[in-house]
């Protein structure tokens, strides 16, 4: 294929702005710190700084970096510029799994290494059973159905909203709280635990992502049209389901819900780039974890000392601009 | 040779395909023909290994294909499919370029074989340009110089479902003229075609289809007789002679009142 139409000036601002918004979130927050405090603080700063903020900034990084590619891949294999592993019910799937988890658990043994080392993976598992359904539901003789794809994550997002209602109704006040907060989008926790495996799950899967960037491209044909050229469409379908529901999995199971991210970040490096997704999927990356940390800031910074939760924040932001896109696709097709 | 032996295919409760039987030659353009659900694009998408067959099989080169990896038949075997899907707004040479996808992988220079095939389509002036603003004709002809660009790099065998649809008389003419270049310069070219004058100007033979299976194969002179012709389509149809070529038109049942 041709060579990667690639806008250099997106690259320079986006990698600018990253760690100019990596040291704003740093100083700024219901504490103010100054620049100083980064090499000469008190003990109190220090703690602060390097246990608090430090990590926070990390995991809310990595999971806007995480949540951007994987919608990146979500909607090139769905050939839908509208899917995404929210809106399809993966990341519900993936709640609801890890609630059952925590609910169950921490009922019946408590809270302890079980649950915390337990949610990640049911989580993935429940957003890998998802996937594989909504794939199996909406595909027909010549591919993906938009139509019954959109469909089915209402079906399966009103499931699991109900499955989490009524957890949520059986589990004590504690766990309810917790179960609640988290489900809003949660960074308040992050730890260097998670950092470390999110920092893992990014370096090991973002390349394999990249990596089928050029036959994503080509499977935007169509999958006969695809296998046609040469790709095993099955195979890679089957790879790619099983990436993104572990990450979206993963992420979940760290900071909880934050929607609109892997719809929204896509959509805009889209509109600036084109769709090459050799482009789109490492520029959704970074442009993910750049929006995500603004997100946060804002979140920290609005109500201070008070915080509100990132995922409120992302859904009062993403919510407005979906609605946006979806009027723009139809003035485009002339149905308005 | 590309071979289909006595398929029969049957798909939700329908009988898709029953005993064709065909070869595509090298050094040749094979035409099928037939009225709208006599299994043209089963038979294609069955030659291309899409299809799998309940009984019968094709062979490529001797092979049965779905022995072949599918990348060893993207790389002798070029397809383009009726239904187009793509919907995200590539520009056209982007487009086109995906047909180099394999060889690119391997880091051939690839660059002059688009330009080469957006010009043999005729979208060199559309390069840059959006894919999904262009009207459906132009769509069409981005496909086929993205089949172009695959042909060139590979393939002994071109199977192309209706790949005139939506394109004006200009480009269809330059379209079968390449065609049967190709096919004089040794690939196996098979083309499901509507235009029985176009069949008779270029193919070297001609499968008549109806209701899944084959009602003949052979010259244009043998299979293009009004009155099988007639038969198969249910409609009358005439045909005549003018500055050498051969012309078929369907008479209207009724004389049309005014």
């Amino acid at each position: 294929m041709r060579n990667v139409r690639m806008n250099t000036r997106f690259l320079i601002v986006v990698l600018t702005l990253l760690p100019l918004m990596m040291l704003l979130s740093l100083l700024h927050g219901s504490a103010a710190l100054s620049l100083s405090d980064l090499w000469s603080g008190s003990d109190l700063t220090r703690r602060i700084l390097y246990e608090l903020r430090l990590p926070r900034i990390l995991v809310v990084m990595l999971c806007g970096g995480l949540l951007a590619i994987s919608g990146a891949v979500v909607q090139a294999l769905f050939r839908n510029p509208l899917a995404d592993p929210g809106l399809i019910g993966v990341a519900g799937g993936a709640a609801l799994a890890a609630v059952a988890w925590q609910v169950v658990v921490s009922t019946t043994l408590g809270a302890g290494l079980l649950l915390s080392a337990g949610m990640p993976v049911a989580a993935f598992l429940g957003g890998m059973l998802v996937t594989f359904l909504v794939i199996h539901i909406a595909r027909n003789a010549s591919g993906i159905s938009s139509l019954t794809l959109l469909l089915t994550g209402i079906a399966i997002n009103a499931v699991a909203g109900a499955g989490i209602a009524a957890l949520k109704y059986v589990s004590d006040s504690m766990t309810l709280r917790q179960v609640t907060f988290w489900l809003m989008g949660n960074v308040q926790t992050a730890s260097w635990w998670a950092v470390l495996l999110l920092l893992l799950i990014s370096i090991v899967f973002v390349p394999m992502l990249i990596r089928h960037a050029a036959p994503l491209n080509i499977m935007l044909l169509g999958e006969q049209q695809a296998l046609l050229l040469g790709i095993n469409v099955v195979e890679t379908q089957r790879r790619l389901v099983i990436i993104t529901a572990l990450i979206v999995g993963a992420v979940v199971s760290m900071v909880g819900l934050i929607g609109f991210v892997g719809l929204v970040v896509p959509h805009l490096v889209r509109l600036i780039n084109g769709p090459d997704n050799r482009f789109l999927l490492p520029m959704s990356f970074l442009s993910g974890a750049l929006l995500l940390l603004m997100a946060d800031l804002v979140a920290r910074n609005v109500a201070a000392p008070a915080e509100l939760p990132i995922g409120l924040i992302t859904a009062l932001i993403g919510g407005p601009l979906f609605l946006f896109m979806i009027t723009y696709r139809q003035r485009g097709r002339g149905i308005c | 040779m590309l071979k289909a032996e006595s398929l029969a295919i049957n798909r939700y409760g329908y009988v898709l395909l029953d005993d064709v039987n065909l070869e595509i030659k090298k050094h040749s353009l094979h035409v099928i023909l037939g009225p709208n659900g006599a299994g043209k694009s089963s038979v294609l998408k069955a030659l291309s290994g899409l299809l799998k067959a309940d009984v019968g099989k094709v062979l490529l080169d001797g092979l049965d294909i779905h022995d072949i990896s599918i990348s060893e038949r993207s790389l002798s075997l070029s397809v383009l499919l009726q239904e187009q899907v793509l919907d995200f707004p590539f520009q056209v040479q982007e487009v086109v370029s995906m047909g180099a996808y394999l060889v690119s992988k391997t880091m051939l220079p690839v660059a002059s074989t688009i330009i080469d095939a957006m010009e043999a389509m005729d979208v060199m002036h559309l390069a840059e340009r959006d894919y999904t603003t262009l009207s459906g004709g132009e769509k069409q002809r981005t496909h086929l110089a993205r089949l172009l660009v695959q042909v060139t790099h590979n393939t002994s065998y071109v199977l192309l479902d209706e790949p005139l649809k939506a394109i004006d008389l200009k480009h269809q003419i330059a379209a079968m003229q390449l065609l049967r270049k190709m096919a004089d310069e040794g690939k196996g070219v098979l083309l499901i075609v509507h235009d029985l004058s176009l069949a008779a100007q270029f193919a070297d033979t001609i499968t008549l289809m109806d209701k899944g299976h084959i009602v003949q194969t052979g010259t244009p002179k043998e299979v293009l007789q009004p009155a099988i012709l007639s038969s198969v389509f249910q409609t009358q149809i005439n045909k005549t002679e003018a500055l050498g070529q051969t012309l078929f038109f369907a008479q209207p049942s009724a004389p049309p009142e005014r």
